[in-house]
């Protein structure tokens, strides 16, 4: 070394140079490097709790759930993916989709309003005195930056008010809008629901409506297959991501296929048939309203579910005015409303006493007009206040005797009329794959109510469970879950819905076979001559319920019928409520409307009369 | 290693002319490789490749033209690139500096002949571009692990021979100086002064003179004093940077622009994430979600959990970096590798305190995070280097410790020899 050295490192690297056996070994400061990796460990430590400070730290409450809510519609190009199609058991779709267009309208890109108002008004064909009040300034005077008018713009409508637009900007200083604006109308594509076969089955298959719960508006099923089958009916969003160079508008995107949907059970033909005479039925009669079920008893799969009147789902006025006339009384009456029946449940009594031994099939009954079957209290009397004398249980059908059956129902211990009723599914909702449900209710609590019992009072069902209560009759004493939904779409796969289900067992083979065979026999009778169709053994009811505790005294005619006898196709039940037409008899009522559905339901479902039936048999041996 | 005579007698060599010199003990290859320091490098890149591949497809699609996997292919051949780089770095070693410092030299002059090219080009061409070579070379990342290196050397060798406290603090001042005056000239305010806090915090580890100390404490309040009311005119962007993350510290709700949009990505993160590639801040709202802003989308898309663990990696490679340099076998060694790892996990937590709002933001990258091929080659370029210390000091601690042996070590720096204390024989005849 040749420079002087007069500096001393603090490592001591002037030491003199010495040379020892041992050398001590070099002072290694290492503390600087510990200060500074204290230094940036510190600050990485405190960058750690800082962000973990973020997620609980107070100021940040509100910024943080605003932060939490999507961004999603920065990261792509979104396209809406039709809610899933509803079709019938053939395939024909019932509630499909279309493309329209939101039409959002900026009014103070509108020089001369009025004459835009009557474009507008002609084009879309709504009232022009609707559309000039939307696009005024609202409660504080502010005119909104752009005003929704319609979201079922067609693609025609739209063509046409663009000419217009076009035809508008040409005009310059002229136009009646501001020419350099290229906001005045703007068309945002929606898929809105469209209904290729107009009102059929309407309150089967529910309505949509416009959800703004959402961050994007969203279709929303309001009731029936719609509100049950709504998550899987749901309407998707496609998001073509910023990551392909992407310059196509959504108008140009072709219209996707729904990735899933719903079957149903229900036969377009026969719900179409079945509505047509209902429709017939409530004017002929004059009745307030009325359901018609079809409904395969073997299965519990539902054919036709048809309701007089009903709205037309592609009118939303129509819509609204159905909800605004029956308000409080549901959507589909046949599993909302809720009435007591009157003597169509006589078989279901028939059946308990039958099949817990109560009585035997050989029962007769002297009537003599009048039965206190709770003492000197409640006397039970015929529909016609008569004495029809000594009865068999098929008389006692025929004649629908009030009496027979109160004395029929106080034969049953009162435990087995409540376990038997709960068995039929009384006072449980049938678990229909439909939204809402009501259950209804019965009381076997005391001696009055378990005798109305016999002959359908202090009972309330939907059309909906009596009709499965009969058809477990029907069906040899299995009681079926009913479902309209045979298979969903998921994914553009094909997937079975898990029914026919059994519910459970009822009564004994014997016992229903011997009920059918009762019932066919009173349909035999003259009472039920508006019932019968030549060639075809039914079994059937009719009943007709005055409701004293309604306080417009409303009258139900209900008539439940099935066959053929022993290999049951078909059950039919018509409710019509207050028919004024015939004093509302069923008979007269119910039971010809019945034998119409009944006549053309053998043709469509393809069901031989008998005489055919054994010609046919006795030709092929 | 250093110089090594073997005297071979004459007797011996007229027998064995042949014989290959008795080489000094080998240590297996794997025994040297510091295994946890190269897993750590390692989880750091793939990291880092995630946060790339999800940040900078959305940058490309949302605010440049080019295809959506530009970034994200580039940054694969770039990381093909450093693992070459790091490994030819790492095998030749450290050794070649301190043997040949004009080598060490020569590449500080082509760094900043570089970073002149650069000026003059876009002085004449009217450009304001940091890159030379059409966009492949960024010469101002290079500058501060060169600058590093550079100094490093020079304080390992040449220091003894300053007079006196002042004279060094001006040699050291001057290397440093004109580093950051290119780098300034870029221009690139938050660059130069992390090139000069480097040459700083050189000089503190190679052990400053208190007095050194004051004087640099004293000019860093002078540049404060001074300098920040005169940041309004001279460097505004600083001065927002500033008010920033003055608001952010007291109340971060009211915070503005980047800062706000880097909160509002931890916080809809929050805990555990929305999910990898799910984030939406990195999409419009963040700038350079690729680059600077990369840690907001991580903590947007793998949580406070995923940004401790980035931290937490960080927090290892700097463990690691002081286990080399305390079983680093000599001064430049220890220099080098904590100079090295010291800058490279500054950076980091510079830029994640920026984007946190614990620190104003300065500018800095994210190392192994950021999008960018010329820095990401400096890293692993200098994690070979470490690399190397960490398996010369693994070496020695295998021949002092393992087999013991006599080694004198010539390459005290202090001119003593360093001898190993006496440990069991060795075996005889080897």
């Amino acid at each position: 070394m040749t420079a002087p050295v007069r500096f001393v490192p603090p490592d001591g690297g002037a030491a003199p140079p010495a040379v020892t056996q041992e050398p001590p070994p070099p002072a290694r400061s290492l503390g600087p490097f510990y200060a500074l990796a204290g230094l940036l460990g510190g600050l990485a430590l405190l960058i750690v709790l800082r962000l973990a400070w973020f997620q609980i730290d107070p100021q940040l409450a509100e910024f943080r759930r605003f932060a939490r809510q999507d961004r999603g519609y920065m990261t792509g190009e979104i396209f809406p993916l039709p809610r899933g199609w509803i079709t019938d058991r053939h395939g024909r779709v019932l509630a499909g989709a279309r493309l329209a267009y939101q039409l959002d309208v900026a009014p103070d890109a509108l020089r001369r309003p009025g004459e835009v108002v009557a474009v507008l008004a002609g084009v879309l064909e709504m009232p022009a005195d609707a559309l000039w009040a939307r696009l005024q300034p609202n409660e504080q005077g502010q005119m909104p930056p752009a005003v929704m008018l319609s979201y079922t713009v067609t693609p025609r409508q739209r063509a046409l008010l663009l000419e217009w637009w076009a035809r508008w900007a040409a005009l310059g200083d002229q136009a009646p809008i501001d020419p350099a604006r290229n906001d005045v109308f703007r068309f945002t594509p929606v898929l809105v629901r469209a209904y290729p076969e107009g009102d059929v089955a309407s309150n089967v298959v529910g309505f949509v409506t416009l959800s703004d719960r959402e961050t994007r508006p969203m279709w929303v099923g309001n009731f029936g297959v719609e509100e049950y089958y709504d998550r899987l009916l749901q309407q998707a969003w496609v998001t073509i991501p910023f990551y392909e160079p992407y310059r196509v508008t959504p108008d140009q995107v072709p219209l996707p296929e729904p990735p899933s949907g719903v079957v149903l059970t229900i036969d377009r033909d026969v719900q179409n048939l079945v509505e047509r005479i209902l429709d017939e039925a409530v004017e002929e009669y004059q009745a307030r309203r009325g359901v018609i079920i079809v409904l395969q008893p073997k299965t519990g799969a539902l054919l036709a579910v048809a309701m007089s009147p009903r709205p037309r789902l592609d009118d939303y006025e129509s819509v609204l005015q159905f909800l605004r006339r029956f308000e409080g009384q549901g959507w589909n009456w046949a599993v909302e409303h809720t009435y007591e029946p009157g003597s169509v449940m006589k078989p279901i009594m028939l059946s308990i006493a039958l099949d817990t031994g109560a009585i035997t099939p050989d029962f007769t009954y002297m009537d003599t007009g009048v039965e206190y079957p709770c003492g000197g209290s409640a006397p039970v009397y015929n529909w016609d206040y008569a004495a029809h004398m000594e009865q068999n249980i098929v008389g006692c059908l025929a004649n629908s005797l009030n009496t027979c059956f109160a004395n029929i129902a106080m034969q049953v211990a009162p435990e087995d009329v409540r376990r038997y009723m709960e068995a039929f599914g009384f006072g449980a909702p049938t678990g229909v794959d439909l939204a809402p449900e009501r259950a209804g209710m019965f009381s076997a609590a005391t001696c009055p109510d378990r005798s109305r019992l016999g002959f359908g009072y202090a009972v309330s069902v939907t059309p909906l469970q009596l009709a499965m209560a009969e058809a477990a009759i029907a069906n040899g004493g299995f009681l079926m879950r009913p479902y309209v939904v045979q298979a969903q779409l998921i994914n553009g796969r094909l997937v079975p819905t898990p029914y026919p289900q059994v519910v459970r067992q009822v009564l004994r083979p014997e016992t229903a076979a011997l009920v059918n065979d009762f019932l066919a026999r009173a349909m035999t009778h003259d009472t039920y001559e508006n019932a019968e169709v030549p060639g075809y053994t039914l079994a059937g009811k009719t009943g007709t319920a005055f409701n004293p505790r309604d306080p417009d005294d409303l009258l139900d005619a209900t008539m439940v019928g099935w066959g053929p006898v022993g290999d049951p196709q078909f059950l039919v039940l018509v409710w019509l409520e207050d028919p004024r037409a015939n004093d509302g008899w069923a008979s007269l009522t119910a039971a010809p409307t019945f034998r119409r559905v009944v006549e053309r339901l053998v043709v469509i479902l393809g069901i031989p009369p008998e005489g055919a039936r054994q010609e046919a048999a006795y030709q092929g041996r | 290693m250093g110089a090594r005579v073997t005297i071979v007698p004459p007797r011996e060599a007229a027998e064995a002319p042949r014989r290959p010199a008795p080489e000094p003990p080998r240590v297996p290859w794997w025994a040297v490789v510091d295994w946890p320091l190269l897993l750590v490098i390692l989880a750091l890149l793939v990291q880092g490749a995630v946060a790339v591949y999800s940040t900078s497809v959305a940058f490309a699609v949302t605010r440049t033209d080019k295809p959506a996997f530009y970034f994200v292919q580039r940054h694969t051949v770039f990381v093909a690139v450093g693992l070459v780089v790091m490994l030819v770095v790492w095998r030749v070693g450290y050794e070649p500096l301190r043997r040949h410092p004009r080598w060490v030299a020569v590449l500080a002059g082509g760094v900043l002949a570089a970073l002149l090219v650069l000026l003059v080009r876009n002085r004449l061409a009217g450009t304001t571009g940091r890159t030379l070579l059409g966009g492949s070379l960024q010469p101002a990342e290079f500058a501060k692990p060169v600058l590093i290196t550079y100094l490093a050397v020079w304080l390992s060798t040449r220091r003894r021979e300053m007079p006196d406290w002042r004279t060094e603090l001006v040699y050291v001042g001057v290397i440093t100086g004109v580093f950051a005056l290119l780098v300034l000239l870029q221009p690139d305010l938050s660059a130069a002064a992390t090139v000069f806090a480097l040459g700083v915090m050189m000089l503190f580890l190679a052990g400053a003179h208190p007095k050194q100390v004051g004087f640099t404490l004293a000019v860093a309040v002078v540049v404060l004093v001074v300098g920040l009311p005169a940041m309004r005119w001279l460097y505004p962007v600083g001065v927002t940077r500033f008010r920033d993350f003055w608001i952010a510290l007291r109340a971060p709700a009211q915070v503005e622009g980047h800062l706000r949009e880097a909160i509002w990505a931890f916080l809809r993160g929050g805990w555990l994430g929305v999910g990898l590639g799910e984030g939406q801040s990195k999409f419009y709202y963040l700038p350079l979600p690729h680059t600077d802003s990369v840690f907001a989308v991580l903590g947007e898309e793998w949580g406070v959990l995923g940004a401790a663990v980035v931290v937490a990696s960080f927090g290892l490679l700097l463990w690691r970096g002081l286990v080399v340099v305390q079983r680093s076998p000599d001064p430049l060694g220890r220099l080098l590798a904590g100079g090295l790892i010291f800058w490279l996990v500054g950076e980091a937590v510079l830029n994640m305190s920026g984007i946190v709002g614990l620190l104003p933001e300065a500018g800095n990258v994210m190392p192994f995070f950021s999008y960018g091929g010329s820095n990401l080659v400096a890293t692993m370029a200098a994690l070979g280097l470490v690399l190397s210390v960490a398996g010369a000091g693994r070496r020695e601690a295998a021949l002092a410790g393992g087999k013991k042996r006599a080694v004198v070590d010539l390459r005290g720096w202090n001119r003593r020899r360093r001898v190993s204390r006496a440990g069991r024989v060795a075996t005889p005849g080897a």
